[in-house]
């Protein structure tokens, strides 16, 4: 489709380039200032910093990769969330369970007893 | 629409999906990889962890090279698009020129770990880290070794329909990359460093 590309389509794509660019490098330099700088409590700066890079992650895909911007069907969106969706399922149930393993297995026999009996009560 | 312009519109857009359906597979390692750092970034061995050996204003400077290097490929993909095969060349040189600089202080940065004995048989920590980091390190280096054959190929044939297309993938598979270590020096750098 190279050929029946409009002048304007491409100034405007340059301009997303602007934005996206501006917007990533502000993102970027912010979180690494709330690390560098202590603006807040090391779970707070944790917590900022992850949202900043969603907010990275929203800013490049739509201004970078032009996600949301194509015409339907959207095979590209429609995937690419799918396969977002199936990264957090990866990484937070590898987390969840890893935690719960370690969680457990930090216990003594005794203590592992009294917690058990402590989860059956209230019927798992 | 001709038949000719036809063809090459069905094979923009299957080649497109193709490259999608690639990128969509190298997610799903890059989760595993990144659920297995998250993992066993405690697991330091009695050595040191994750803000004790990394230099922050290093992997600022590498991250704004990366940054860059995606604004340009994209400049490159719209100079080809508007028939400046020139202009492509010259953002296309200079992506090459700013992954090649990412790519040496990645390999200055591994080189210093190992030389401090904190190489990726130390721990496990330190594995994972070497694991993912280097995983987006190698897709750099083919990354820029497309790039210079696209040169190679633009300098000597020109802005071919085919030319632009495969210019066209390149820069979304570079903006993969970018995506990519968005995630990598927030989990890996920036949450290390918070004590």
């Amino acid at each position: 489709m190279t050929k029946h590309t409009s002048n304007a389509a491409l100034r405007r794509e340059k301009t997303h380039y602007i934005i996206g660019f501006t917007g990533a490098a502000t993102l970027t330099v912010l979180a690494y200032a709330s690390v560098t700088a202590q603006w807040f409590s090391a779970t707070q700066t944790a917590a900022f910093v992850l949202v900043l890079a969603v907010l990275q992650l929203f800013v490049q895909s739509y201004y970078f990769l032009h996600l949301g911007d194509e015409p339907k069907p959207r095979w590209k969106s429609w995937s690419y969330l799918y396969s977002m969706v199936m990264m957090i399922i990866v990484v937070m149930g590898s987390l969840w369970v890893m935690y719960n393993l370690n969680y457990r297995m930090g216990m003594t026999g005794p203590q592992m007893e009294a917690h058990m009996l402590e989860q059956n009560k209230k019927g798992f | 629409m001709t038949s000719h312009n036809t063809h090459s519109a069905a094979k923009q857009s299957n080649a497109s999906l193709g490259l999608w359906l690639y990128i969509m597979t190298d997610i799903m390692v890059f989760a595993s990889l990144f659920a297995t750092y998250v993992i066993l970034r405690h697991g330091t061995n009695g050595g040191p962890d994750a803000s004790e050996i990394f230099n922050l204003e290093l992997i600022l400077v590498s991250t704004f090279l990366l940054l860059f290097s995606s604004l340009t490929s994209g400049m490159a993909n719209i100079a080809a698009r508007s028939g400046n095969a020139r202009g492509a060349l010259v953002w296309l040189g200079a992506t090459i020129t700013l992954g090649i600089g990412f790519l040496t202080l990645e390999l200055y940065e591994f080189g210093e770990l190992i030389l401090h004995g904190h190489g990726p048989a130390h721990s496990a920590f330190l594995s994972a880290f070497f694991v993912l980091v280097g995983t987006h390190g190698l897709h750099i280096l083919i990354g820029i070794i497309w790039a210079i054959a696209l040169g190679d190929y633009i300098s000597k044939k020109g802005l071919t329909p085919d030319g632009v297309r495969r210019l066209g993938l390149f820069t979304i598979f570079w903006h993969f990359l970018d995506l990519v270590w968005i995630f990598i020096f927030t989990v890996v750098y920036l949450l290390g460093a918070i004590t």
